[in-house]
């Protein structure tokens, strides 16, 4: 009985690749992220300590990430760390494992934020997309801008393809009516961009979210957890959960 | 009427239904068709936006391409469907309380067929290629006092509306950059309505991404009517600046049995600081004046007015921070009087190309110093004891220059150039009063004398160094080139009477001196240092460098007695050298470095040949002396998370004895101490191990800090110490083995998130073994030390800050010579501090620090509490003044203790510090941006 209905989603999903396909419609693929964080912009005041700092650390950092998506799920992972390893206890949740169920909109996210691997899992985040009436390319694919404003202060700009019908993205940025391939958010001096867009006839996407030692929590606990954890911290402290956020 | 209540609450409920279901019930349905193919429309976008832009709802087509939002509340909402290769289709809907709205079949035309209309509309939303717009600020410019608003309604092509809302070229402006840089934030007006249109260059209007890629540094993607103002550099200029005064009370320091009072004047602290800035130019001078214990800048001022040295080391990855103490610094012993005043300067030019720095300082410190020294002597067959009274007089004044350029030559080089110079002057005079006393507490000699020196030093030197990278990432050269001049003059002079006393009190002899000492030395020191990094592979490094440093000196020390003239001119040929001497000192360094994400570690060793050419002028002997020293190392540094670390170091070393050991030039200040030559002595090897391991968890505020360092010595230098019949100490180095030492330290931080309570333990002792010969005899020394403390902080911002900390420290000391003498001793120490932050601007502030000091053997205990109280208020708009009162050490109960227990002595110091006194101060904070945030303290 359960083969074949693994044999019957396959079919379906052949039929729908095929169907999509003929009409340069990407269904299932996998799409090559950079995410690229300016490290010198990190600092807000300029001192003798930062100015010799900076004199040694790159100006750029940039790790590359792997989506995989079918109309079902998407999975998110690191796929290549940048060679360089400066400023490394600036990295918050930089390094994260998501998984997104479209069907279910759930998502379980695992970050590291300093010592504590957290599991999140909860429904996938709504934002508020604001539609704007411009166009840019990525990767070959002409998007669409929209622009989001989260914690009454960060201002996030996301690109999307209907080419790619499918309300996925990097990271959690999901919910407009396409894929995100593209992300800024000039407040934490951070950009993803789709570089490399692979579809797939036959997706390959393995969704099994591996059995993780954490236990599972929600997203406002994990927020809470941080404040608890880094009230004391000041501006940082509040721009650390904000970059543990996405 | 009960009827009518009922009634009413009907229709209260009746009204209250159409709003529940006015929510969510409306329904917006259609499907979509291609005319030309008629292939199915699947997995179409679907965007359902609401009259704030916002996108309300998404779906994407099913198979039949159809789609349906339910459940919509009343609004207009605007479809957009795509489709790649098809044109947008939109389409406003205002849709009514539970309406059903079927579009019915929507067809979508593909691009293809387009009409050519929509192709237009469709480019004007595509728009991105738009040519910098640039407008030059000052031919647009009539009225002086306009803002940057005024300034834009005169620019063709840009409009600005009553609410401050610009439009450029048709398009909102949502941003203005000053200089590439957003300016408080989103708020065009905040920029526009701020800025001084005269400060402002020019006015550039694009929306090319690329060019705001450039500004900001980041690629954000936007492609919005952007404003960049870019101001005159001469606008980048403004100052600040504090000055302070305070005024004391008489102060009344003493040391126990002394009976005379020091340091009776009022107190004083005076500082003034001044910070001038134009563009990347920065002007700053400064100057404090103290007779209390600040006599230095503060951290923070320092770096506002001076800025800090740092430097960097690569084969750590540490930065650090050197800040250096000339002599004759105020080193917390005595009742000092300060004077210090420069000036600085700083300047980038050429788009930060060349850097140049340029301080000059002048420092006049003045210490008067009284010091009771007691020390317990453990020997053999008997112990003694000296009592040392020192009434000590300093004055010294340090004139310092430096400066330092940075030139960037290209992408690949720099070099920076450094010329230092140093000029002081010093005048000491010390009384002292020396007495021995043997373990029946009989007088065994006693040394009274009267040094007085003074000289002067100048030091010059300059270095050249030059970095050079290549394209093969990891390789570089450094060429570094120095010298080093200095020229030194000293006279001292020394009168002393030694008295020799027999067992029973009397008089076995006596001893006078009376003596000048002119001296002079002067060096010449140049060198070069090579050195060369190559990647081998991606991880591994081979680090080499050759350094050659030859320095030449003339050292001249006469020593005149005094004639029956009154003139010192009888030179004592024993106590008189001219010594003209050569140091030659090559070192290669081969270092292989291996550098991964986790790991950075190094092995590798030194070597250095010393050669010594020693020309005594005086008995015509020439002394030639050649050296091979060997420092091997290892280091591992391994990252275990971005949180934690363990690191590994291994340094050997060898060292040659000094001139001094081998062939000493009496230092005759004090008769009673004799060092003797060993021409006899080999060098000595040192080996050093440090392990460390940090983890730090900031999610649970816990952190722990361990390290464990262990040391071993073979061949060191140690002395034989011979004390003659007369109590005389006579010194000579031999070689020995067995010296070692181990120390460690456990931190471990935590806090009670709970009660916002932060702990911090720290464990931290040490094991120290050394040998050394007391009257021929070898003698083991055996020290420990402990030392535990613990401290609580709690603080609730704006409201209070508290500390407490208490702890405690154990020493012991034995000497296997004498089993029987073991020295043992607590210390009990607390510190204890509240701020409390009242209303009106008021601050409260209070210490307090508890000692005790158990007794030891003959040493008696002492308690102390030195309480320092003060209350601020800040005042004016922007907290520019500030007002104190207050008093340091209420109690009166200050002294400057410190008890040492090492190898076969014990010595116990009392000093004079200052003690109570109440004071009144103002400080004053000048800022030229008037009403801004207070950049000061």
């Amino acid at each position: 009985m359960k083969k074949n209905r693994t044999l019957l989603i396959c079919l379906l999903f052949l039929i729908n690749v095929k169907t999509g396909w003929g009409q340069n419609l990407i269904l299932s693929g996998k799409i090559t992220f950079e995410k690229k964080e300016n490290l010198h912009k990190q600092f807000t005041e300029m001192d003798s300590w930062t100015e010799q700092f900076l004199k040694t650390t790159p100006k750029y950092r940039t790790d590359q990430f792997e989506l995989s998506f079918d109309t079902r799920n998407t999975f998110y992972k690191l796929t290549l760390e940048d060679e360089s390893n400066a400023m490394s206890w600036g990295r918050i949740a930089a390094a994260n494992n998501v998984w997104v169920n479209l069907k279910d909109t759930q998502y379980v996210a695992q970050k590291q934020v300093y010592e504590k691997t957290y599991k999140l899992e909860d429904s996938i985040p709504e934002y508020q997309w604001k539609y704007l009436s411009e166009f840019r390319e990525i990767a070959g694919f002409n998007c669409r801008k929209a622009a989001t404003i989260l914690f009454d202060s960060i201002y996030i700009i996301a690109f999307y393809t209907e080419a790619i019908p499918i309300s996925g993205g990097p990271e959690s940025f999901t919910g407009l009516p396409g894929m995100v391939l593209g992300v800024v958010i000039p407040r934490l001096h951070v950009t993803w961009f789709a570089t490399k867009v692979e579809p797939q006839l036959v997706p390959s996407i393995v969704f099994e979210i591996p059995k993780m030692k954490q236990k599972p929590i929600k997203l406002q606990t994990f927020n809470e957890e941080l404040y608890k954890g880094l009230k004391d911290w000041g501006d940082y402290g509040q721009k650390v959960i904000w970059k543990a956020n996405f | 009427m009960k009827h009518f209540l009922q009634y009413f609450k009907l229709l209260l409920l009746l009204c209250l239904i159409p709003s529940l279901l006015r929510a969510q019930n409306g329904i917006i349905k259609g499907s979509l068709a291609d005319t030309s193919t008629y292939k199915t429309m699947a997995y179409s976008a679907v965007a359902l936006i609401n009259k704030d832009s916002v996108i309300f709802r998404r779906q994407f087509t099913n198979q039949q391409g159809a789609f349906q939002f339910g459940k919509l509340p009343a609004d207009t909402y605007r479809i957009l469907i795509a489709r790649p290769t098809f044109a947008d289709y939109e389409e406003i809907i205002p849709l009514q309380e539970n309406e059903v709205k079927d579009l019915g079949t929507i067809s979508l035309i593909s691009k293809e067929n387009l009409l050519k209309e929509i192709i237009i509309k469709d480019r004007q939303a595509i728009k991105i290629k738009g040519d910098t717009v640039e407008f030059l600020v000052d031919s647009f410019l009539t009225n002086k006092s306009a803002n940057v608003e005024d300034l834009l309604k005169k620019l063709p092509g840009i409009q600005v509306d009553k609410d401050g809302k610009i439009t450029a070229q048709g398009q909102e402006v949502k941003r203005v950059l000053v200089d590439g840089e957003e300016f408080f934030g989103n708020d065009p007006t905040v920029a526009t309505r701020n800025i001084q249109a005269q400060n402002v260059e020019t006015v550039q209007v694009f929306d090319k991404k690329s060019e705001q890629t450039a500004f900001t540094g980041i690629d954000d993607g936007t492609k919005e009517k952007t404003i960049n103002l870019t101001l005159k550099e001469d606008a980048k200029k403004g100052y600040f600046g504090k000055l302070r005064g305070m005024y004391g009370s008489k102060n009344n320091s003493t040391i126990p049995n002394i009976n005379q009072s020091y340091g009776t004047e009022n107190r004083y602290e005076g500082e003034a600081m001044f910070n001038k800035f134009k563009g990347k130019q920065k002007i700053s001078v400064f100057s404090t004046l103290s007779n209390t214990t600040n006599t230095d800048m503060s951290w923070e001022d320092r770096e506002k007015y001076l800025g800090n040295n740092i430097e960097y080391d690569e084969a750590s990855g540490y930065m650090f921070s050197y800040f250096e103490r000339s002599e004759g610094d105020f080193d917390g012993n005595g009742l000092p009087q300060t004077r210090y005043i420069g000036g600085h300067y700083n300047d980038k030019l050429n788009n930060d190309k060349q850097n140049y720095q340029l301080t000059a300082t002048h420092r006049n410190t003045m210490v008067r110093g009284l010091e009771r020294d007691y020390t317990k002597w453990i020997l053999p067959d008997t112990t003694y004891f000296n009592q040392i009274l020192t009434d000590n007089k300093t004055n010294r004044t340090n004139n310092s220059l430096n400066g330092k350029s940075e030139f960037k030559l290209d992408s690949f080089s720099t070099l920076v150039v450094r010329v230092n110079l140093m000029q002081s002057y010093y005048d000491n005079i010390s009384e002292v009063i020396s007495e021995n006393f043997n373990e029946d507490s009989l007088l065994v000699n006693k040394n009274s004398r009267t040094n007085s020196s003074n000289g002067e030093t100048l030091r010059f030197d300059y270095s050249l160094v030059l970095n050079k990278k290549f394209r093969t990432a990891g390789r570089t050269v450094s060429l570094k080139f120095d010298q080093r001049i200095n020229d030194n003059k000293r006279t001292g002079n020394l009168f002393s009477n030694t008295t020799f006393f027999n067992g029973d009190s009397s008089i076995n002899s006596e001893q006078n001196l009376d003596q000048q000492t002119p001296a002079s030395e002067k060096g010449n020191g140049i060198g070069a240092t090579l050195s060369y990094t190559e990647p081998l592979s991606k991880k591994y490094f081979l680090v080499s460098s050759y350094d050659y440093h030859r320095t030449l000196n003339k050292s001249i020390i006469n020593t005149f007695n005094k004639d029956l003239m009154g003139a010192y001119t009888k030179r004592v040929d024993s106590l008189s050298n001219e010594l003209n001497y050569s140091i030659g000192i090559q070192k290669f360094e081969l270092l292989l470095r291996y550098v991964t994400k986790k790991t950075n570690a190094s092995i590798g060793a030194k070597v250095s040949h010393t050669l010594l050419n020693q020309d005594n002028v005086l008995n015509d002997t020439l002394i030639t002396q050649k050296f091979l020293n060997f420092f091997p190392s290892a280091k591992i540094n391994y990252k275990i998370s971005s949180t934690s670390s363990f690191s590994f170091n291994y340094s050997g070393s060898t060292r040659q004895p000094t001139l001094q050991q081998i062939n000493p030039i009496q230092n005759l200040s004090n008769p009673l101490v004799v060092f003797v030559g060993n021409p006899e002595l080999i060098q000595s090897f040192r080996n050093d191990v440090s392990l460390s391991y940090n983890n730090y968890k900031p999610i649970s505020g816990r952190s722990i800090w361990l390290s464990l360092s262990l040391s071993n010595t073979f061949n060191d230098f140690t002395n034989y110490d011979v004390v003659d019949e007369l109590g005389r100490r006579v010194f000579k180095s031999v070689n020995v083995n067995g010296n070692q030492s181990m120390n460690f330290n456990v931190y471990y931080y935590l806090e009670i998130k709970s009660i916002d309570l932060s702990i911090g333990n720290n464990l931290r002792g040490g094991a120290y073994k050394n040998v050394n010969f007391i009257n021929t005899l070898s003698n083991v020394n055996n020290n420990i030390n402990l030392n535990y403390s613990i401290n609580f902080s709690n603080d609730k911002e704006d409201v209070y800050e508290i500390y407490f900390s208490p702890g405690i420290s154990y020493n012991r000391s034995t000497t296997s010579l004498r089993p029987d003498q073991i020295t043992n001793f607590y210390t009990y120490t607390t510190s204890t501090g509240i701020s409390i932050y009242l209303p009106k601007k008021f601050e409260w502030f209070a210490e307090h620090d508890w000692n005790k000091r158990a007794q030891s053997g003959l040493f008696t205990g002492n308690t102390n509490h030195i309480i320092n109280l003060s209350l601020n208020r800040k005042l004016l708009k922007a907290d520019q003044l500030e007002a104190s009162v207050g008093v340091n050490d209420l109690l009166n109960q200050n002294i400057g203790f410190e008890r040492t227990a090492n190898s076969n002595y014990i010595n116990e110091q009392n000093f004079l510090v200052l003690k109570r006194y109440y004071w009144v101060a103002l400080t004053w904070h000048i800022n030229s941006n008037r009403g801004g945030t207070n950049e000061e303290e």
